[in-house]
């Protein structure tokens, strides 16, 4: 009886621990459904990766590339949808896996402002590549098939965004 | 590790939380209910009690032991064995043009899983690496069925378990899994132990080392086929040839490993995890390894719990009880391995048959399938994929609970029926949940 008692306890509490700890990293964050601006304010998951803030929020939202302080304004500039701006400095590739959400054959504006010419990998079915030039660039990309698709910097093998489609 | 999960493209959207909802109470209420309702006796196994048993079937068991049948699926082992030679020598270092790597990932690894599932062992009759070791053996005029050693009785399954770590290592933690310089010292270091060990042991050997063939006999057990007592071919529901699987040491290791990797790479390719890899200045590889371990050695460790501490009053000593109930991981494993997998398989396995024409991407069209086109018809249905996973997660789980019953029953007295099979059926419901969660939530 009294290994019983114990065993009960002891299962509950493995149960317990197993799913407890695989919850409390997996924790998907809310604030990127909103990919607008998110780039700039949420912060969170950029700021670990070592990418000075400022760099990101200059070339989100700006089919320019030119330095716009208050991103409010930016509106006029690019039609609101998905957007995410990447940027390579050195060996800083940023930003660090950003998460999108967007309907299939949505179209995705990229910004690039970069200190060299390079290539993404989207890793949708069939793959697609979007190759930018040195400097500030804009380009759009379109995913239609469904799924949770990475996109990679080829040289850096940075992801940089993971897109849900859906 | 990041590549490897690009061999066919993005992976799959979350299941909903809907039915992620329904799918955990399906399995929950499944669960009490066989623990509750269900039968008293055991009635998968037990000598006597075959009275059901479907005849045998000569014709098919002449077949399948024919030498033009055995010879022909040993050629064709040992063709895919040479082809893929060839493409890891003469082919390109790059997985979207070489068919190496989905032979290996894809092709061996996830479609062992409905090959042996539907035919039963089928790496055995195809292994190359048996193929080799009994030309080898031939040539030193050693008997290949028993070779030169005698293998320990303690070392069971455990050699397999470690081939099967370092295969889910290699697939999910190195750093340079896809890399073509990998793929081949593994496949090379595989066939120098595998052979040599073959030789020295005999058959024992390919059955409790090798990894690919342990895991294809471990699914064979649920498929609707079986040898009886005098080797002809039967008809078996899959449940009663699961009961039958033989007790060996290092069972459970095999069987953790398998689920336990699983999970780990549900999680380790959630967006959470790579944000943390990609910011962190601590060792990956060295931080992955740990947690692969670790995983593995939590299912483990928790099957092994649940098994053995409310064991006193079992009718065989409490520290067998693990073994004897680790057959009912296997459906478990399945149900799993479809959630996680099946997309993989259909997708990037179409993938490799194109590759394939074209081993060197030198334009060659071998088998006519060079010009072909994925058919993505899985991934452009998502509800219909989602829906799936969670019946292959439940099914698994409710097969795997009615499997323990059945064991569990006969060697427990009953008055404890119910009492001292509920720390398993909490960590089945665990690893049910887990996986259900993993594939909401990641």
């Amino acid at each position: 009886m009294k290994h019983r008692r114990f065993a009960l306890p002891a299962a509950a509490l493995l149960t317990a621990i197993t799913l407890t700890a695989c919850g409390s990293i997996s924790e998907p964050s809310e604030s990127t459904t909103e990919p607008t601006s998110a780039s700039s304010d949420a912060g969170e998951p950029h700021a670990t990766a070592g990418q000075p803030t400022d760099q990101v929020s200059e070339g989100t939202g700006t089919t320019t590339g030119t330095d716009t302080s208050p991103s409010e304004e930016s509106s006029l500039a690019t039609p609101t949808g998905p957007a995410f701006a990447v940027t390579v400095k050195g060996k800083k590739v940023g930003p660090n896996a950003q998460e999108l959400t967007v309907a299939p054959g949505e179209k995705i504006t990229i910004t690039f402002d970069t200190d060299r010419g390079g290539q993404l990998h989207v890793h949708s079915k069939p793959d697609q590549y979007v190759d930018f030039p040195a400097g500030t660039s804009t380009k759009e990309l379109v995913i239609k098939t469904p799924g949770k698709i990475e996109i990679e910097e080829h040289d850096s093998e940075a992801v940089v965004a993971v897109v849900t489609v859906k | 590790m990041i590549s490897a999960h690009g061999m066919g493209g993005g992976s799959d959207l979350p299941i909903s939380a809907s039915s992620a909802v329904v799918g955990g109470s399906a399995a929950l209420t499944i669960s009490f209910a066989v623990l509750l309702l269900a039968w008293r006796t055991p009635r998968l196994e037990g000598a006597g009690r075959q009275v059901r048993a479907l005849p045998p079937l000569p014709p098919l068991t002449r077949l399948v032991d024919a030498t033009a049948t055995r010879a022909s699926l040993r050629l064709l082992g040992l063709f895919v064995l040479a082809f893929s030679v060839w493409a890891a020598l003469a082919g390109q270092d790059d997985v979207s043009s070489n068919p190496v790597f989905g032979i290996f990932y894809v092709l061996l690894w996830v479609g062992l899983v409905p090959a042996s599932l539907l035919l039963g062992p089928v790496i055995k009759a195809v292994s190359p690496a048996r193929s080799i070791a009994f030309a080898i053996s031939t040539a030193l005029r050693l008997d290949p069925r028993v070779g030169r050693w005698r293998l320990p009785a303690w070392v069971g399954l455990w050699p397999a378990a470690l081939g099967l770590f370092a295969f889910v290592w290699t697939e999910l933690v190195s750093p340079d899994g896809t890399a073509l310089a990998t793929v081949t010292t593994w496949l090379f270091a595989y066939l120098v132990l595998t052979v040599a060990g073959g030789v020295a042991f005999g058959e024992t050997w390919f059955e409790q080392a090798d990894p690919f063939e342990v895991y294809s006999n471990l699914l064979a057990h649920l498929s609707p086929w079986r040898r009886n007592a005098n080797g002809a071919i039967e008809l078996v529901t899959p449940l009663r040839n699961l009961a039958g699987m033989p007790v060996r040491p290092g069972l459970l290791a095999v069987t953790s490993v398998l689920l336990g990797s699983t999970a780990f790479d549900s999680f380790s390719g959630s967006t959470a995890w790579l944000q943390f890899t990609q910011s962190t200045s601590a060792n990956v590889t060295l931080v992955e390894t740990f947690l692969l371990v670790g995983v593995c050695a939590l299912v483990g460790a928790a099957f092994w719990l649940a098994t053995m501490l409310p064991s006193r009053t079992a009718r065989v000593p409490a520290r067998e009880m693990p073994g004897r109930l680790a057959h009912s991981m296997v459906p478990i494993i399945v149900g799993y391995m479809v959630a996680h997998y099946l997309t993989l398989l259909v997708e990037s396995g179409q993938q490799t048959l194109i590759q394939a024409s074209d081993p060197l991407g030198t334009g060659l069209n071998l088998f006519g399938t060079a010009n072909h086109e994925v058919n993505i018809w899985l991934s452009l249905h998502p509800t219909f994929l989602a829906t799936v996973k969670v019946i292959a997660i439940v099914t698994g789980h409710v097969l795997g609970v009615i499997a323990a019953h059945d064991r569990a029953i006969g060697l427990l007295p009953s008055r404890d029926h119910s009492t001292a099979q509920l720390p398993l059926l909490l960590v089945m419901v665990a690893y049910t949940f887990t996986g259900l969660y993993l594939l909401f939530g990641l």
